[in-house]
């Protein structure tokens, strides 16, 4: 009877997330692992009078990053809104940019749970958190440095001079839009060759999961010159490594986690969107603004940030400062 | 615990009908009511090596209306298509595209796992191929057909210069398809040609009908339906006729022999592929026929099924009694 306690999650999605219309074709991807939740948002998107729902079900994709088959990229092509409950990621596809190009509002759920659907994140009013969301990206987009820094010891600078931030407020309502909740977050990808600093660490690693012994990932020039600490840190590296491309080493994007609802839990989007938190990610950044395009991007999160942009503060020790609400 | 019952049926459906090849990307269509069946057949492919979609869509209301958009794109870009729906999609404009981009399409309409399971799937698909083919050849080089049956069946028809179509429920070519597990060889006759009494005494698997009670007389004139008599079922065809308005849906378009070994008598309840199957039957299909060789494009189209027919084929003697002489 989990389905009854995931239909008012599901709700939110069809109705806050995609603003799903009456008589609109609704399309859900999803795979073999993640079918229970498409079948809950199947029923929601019924409910609010879409046109035709339809379900595709693939074989998990083997990493986040692998194509959908070409049956269901002609799929999504065809949709008006499509919903991505899935283990693996596609969001960083050519199957979901091109839907995108078409104008199709796209909401991705990689690493998709029951529980998702129930409690976390997915409590979030997001459309009330997408002010404040947009508000520091603009930030970010105004701003030539930013520094962050943790009472663990964390202290990193970066140069954003020129680049956009973005900001992913779970909402896709508008055509070709996307969104990833439960995720609210703003972020950006910074100038790669001038990451400089330590950080530390103690939040999760996506792929990897909540961080026991935390990992210190030490930067110079842009690249990830060090990587220490217990099992996850070993666990960074050989996945690195694995993805046999010296560009995974760049600091790839500076983000700040904007979900009031969100808490670490070893699950991609719940970790990202935690509020407080910032996230450096190793890998590809050419998707928002960036130079690089590698096989990976592995987001690594630090609880309780402070971050300041061009030396004032947004974020200290987790709370948000001098942003009006 | 049905789908236990299913698997040997759906080991056949992947194997010897859709002729499925390890790595073979394969694209099930199902709808909200057939998905048990998806997943018996997914199961099987999926262990067989083949990479496995699924796209699942609410169920048609009739037979022959349009899958949804997402699914018509999806079909075009698969190479195998299983089609496990409750309502045909056999004679849509998805299914004549993706065959046209060269798929292979198999229909398995009205399914469900009773069916997957039925003795139906028990036939050598294979063995039954070149028979199918021979009698299929037959019609091809036939002028006249004539069709009796101990109900009263009386038909004569011209099939000069049309060509027999062997339905094997095989699909191992691009561009293929054929519907499971109906086995059946068929034509569609020269337009205006067919003249006598036609009376269904065994099943209309269309429309809502199934088993027939009372038997369905039709009078045929000029290849049309001129008369329909009967109890309730022939007032209902007569009713869902008289709303189309589209003087096409009264042409004979089709005549057919089951072929299924396995399959000795029509039930109704399996749906069309079953009962048209069924050894020792013919029917005949009124409405469009430009998808099996004729002219007439019409709103509908549906098969009404006579046992023990007797066929003859310029004089020779193809089936007696619902018996193969070949």
């Amino acid at each position: 009877m989990k389905e009854v306690l995931m239909m008012k999650g599901a709700g939110k999605l069809i109705d806050m997330c995609a603003g799903v219309k009456r008589g609109e074709n609704v399309c859900i991807i999803t795979d073999m692992l993640t079918l229970n939740v498409a079948k809950v948002l199947a029923k929601a998107a019924v409910g609010k009078d879409a046109n035709e729902v339809t379900i595709f079900i693939m074989e998990p994709r083997r990493a986040h990053g692998i194509e959908p088959p070409e049956s269901i990229a002609a799929a999504m092509k065809n949709s008006d809104v499509v919903f991505i409950p899935t283990s693996k990621s596609i969001a960083h596809t050519k199957a979901t940019q091109r839907a995108r190009e078409d104008g199709v509002r796209i909401v991705t759920i990689a690493e998709v749970t029951d529980d998702m659907l129930i409690s976390g994140g997915i409590q979030a009013n997001f459309k009330e958190q997408a002010a404040v969301t947009q508000k520091i990206a603009n930030m970010l987009t105004e701003a030539k440095k930013a520094e962050l820094s943790t009472k663990k010891g964390t202290s990193l600078s970066l140069n954003l001079e020129g680049r956009k931030g973005r900001a992913i407020t779970g909402l896709a309502t508008q055509p070709g839009e996307y969104a990833s909740p439960p995720n609210i977050e703003a972020s950006i990808a910074p100038i790669e060759e001038d990451t400089n600093g330590v950080i530390i660490v103690d939040g999760s690693i996506s792929g990897i999961g909540v961080v026991t012994s935390p990992v210190k990932i030490t930067f110079e020039k842009g690249r990830a010159v060090k990587i220490e600490g217990g099992r996850e840190a070993d666990g960074l590296k050989s996945t690195l490594a694995s993805a046999s491309d010296p560009n995974v080493y760049f600091a790839a994007e500076l983000g700040l986690g904007l979900n009031p609802f969100c808490t670490l839990k070893g699950l991609l989007l719940e970790d990202e969107g935690t509020f407080g938190s910032a996230h450096i990610a190793l890998g590809s950044n050419a998707d928002f603004g960036g130079k690089l395009r590698t096989p990976v991007h592995i987001d690594n999160i630090m609880c309780s940030a402070t971050v300041k942009l061009d030396g004032i503060l947004v974020f200290e020790n987790g709370k948000l400062k001098n942003v009006e609400t | 615990m049905r789908e236990v019952l299913a698997t040997r049926g759906a080991k056949v459906i992947v194997e010897d009908c859709a002729s499925i090849r390890e790595k073979e990307e394969v694209f099930i269509v199902a709808d909200f009511e057939t998905v048990s069946s998806a997943r018996v057949i997914a199961e099987v492919a999926y262990a067989k090596g083949a990479e496995v979609t699924i796209g699942i869509m609410s169920p048609r209301k009739v037979d022959g209306h349009e899958p949804t958009e997402s699914i018509a794109a999806a079909m075009r870009e698969a190479k195998v298509i299983l089609m496990l729906v409750s309502k045909s999609l056999a004679h849509t404009k998805a299914t004549n595209r993706a065959l046209a981009e060269g798929a292979r399409v198999l229909s398995l309409t009205a399914i469900s796992e009773e069916l997957i399971a039925s003795e139906a799937f028990e036939a050598d698909f294979r063995k039954q191929r070149p028979i199918c083919q021979k009698v299929a050849d037959l019609f091809t080089q036939a002028e006249e057909v004539k069709i009796t049956t101990p109900a009263g069946t009386n038909l004569k028809v011209s099939v000069r210069g049309r060509k027999g179509n062997a339905h094997s429920c095989i699909v191992d070519s691009p561009g293929q398809f054929s519907a499971a597990p109906n086995i059946e060889a068929n034509f569609s006759p020269v337009e205006g040609t067919m003249e006598g009494i036609f009376v269904a005494d065994a099943s209309i698997p269309y429309l809502g009908i199934g088993l027939l009670s009372t038997p369905v007389i039709f009078t045929i004139r000029k290849g049309n339906v001129f008369k329909v008599e009967g109890g309730k079922e022939a007032e209902k065809i007569k009713r869902i006729w008289e709303e189309q308005h589209d003087p096409n849906v009264y042409n004979i378009a089709q005549v057919a022999v089951g072929l299924n070994p396995r399959v000795r008598a029509v039930i109704g309840r399996l749906g069309c592929n079953y009962d048209e199957g069924a050894f020792g039957t013919a029917h005949i299909g009124i409405g469009t026929s430009t998808n099996i060789g004729g002219k007439v494009k019409a709103s509908s189209h549906f098969d009404a099924i006579m046992n023990r027919p007797t066929m003859e084929l310029d004089g020779k003697v193809l089936l007696k009694d619902g018996e193969l002489i070949v």
